[in-house]
């Protein structure tokens, strides 16, 4: 697949990087000039996915998460997240709004607001051998090219 | 969350309104407090009312659906329609 332009990352399972990973797919997607909401969108849709690495993925270990964001073709933005960890048997099941593994401090709303946010989501998932979360959105350019 | 059930085991409110005013950026983690709260109110016979949130956090309060439970107040906007 062409691609414009391209950023990978790489970080421990660590609650902190949260707003790391959405700030720099933010900062990152910003070359294609977003709107607020846009950009809100965009972030939400990477903590999202993030957290469910964080508190899924390695419940008792710190473990890898990697995100590479890539510009592809009609300006669209598609975004990969992926770890290592324990994985999931159902992932149908795991995207059913309000169902959580992780007790009351969780909603269940993760796959949703991914899927209400973005153009599209796909997750991958095998148990022992973690998770992948592609996610996809087209984002108009507003402003004139020079 | 053991903050959250701390306030309301001490204070044990009739109703309670949870103030976003303050806040720039909410996830799903967000709603599962505001769904905590609400629970914990409605087994008391209390209402539950979310004030102003800024965009993006209302964004992910309409994107869960969470309006079907707990009123979203915005108070300029509610005050204009009083008017």
């Amino acid at each position: 697949m062409k691609f414009e332009n391209y950023l990978k990352l790489e970080f421990p399972s660590k609650s902190s990087n949260e707003a790391l990973a959405r700030s720099m797919v933010g900062v990152f997607a910003s070359q294609l000039d977003p709107s607020m909401e846009e950009l809100g969108d965009l972030k939400t849709a990477v903590s999202e996915a993030v957290t469910n690495a964080i508190v899924h993925a390695y419940p008792n270990t710190l473990g890898r998460i990697s995100i590479r964001c890539r510009i592809l073709e009609e300006n669209r933005l598609e975004i990969v997240i992926r770890d290592w960890g324990v994985g999931m048997a159902d992932v149908e099941q795991a995207r059913q709004p309000l169902f959580t593994t992780g007790g009351e401090e969780r909603s269940g709303m993760g796959f949703t607001i991914m899927e209400s946010f973005m153009d599209s989501l796909t997750v991958k998932s095998r148990p022992g051998a973690g998770t992948t979360v592609v996610m996809k959105r087209r984002l108009p350019r507003r402003r004139v090219e020079r | 969350m053991r903050e959250i059930d701390a306030i309301l085991d001490r204070m044990l409110p009739v109703d309670c309104a949870i103030d976003l005013s303050g806040l720039s950026f909410m996830d799903s983690s967000g709603i599962a407090l505001i769904l905590r709260i609400y629970r914990r109110m409605q087994l008391a016979g209390g209402r539950t009312v979310v004030i102003n949130p800024a965009a993006q956090p209302l964004r992910v309060l309409d994107a869960s659906g969470i309006a079907n439970l707990v009123r979203i107040v915005t108070t300029v906007k509610e005050r204009a329609n009083e008017v």
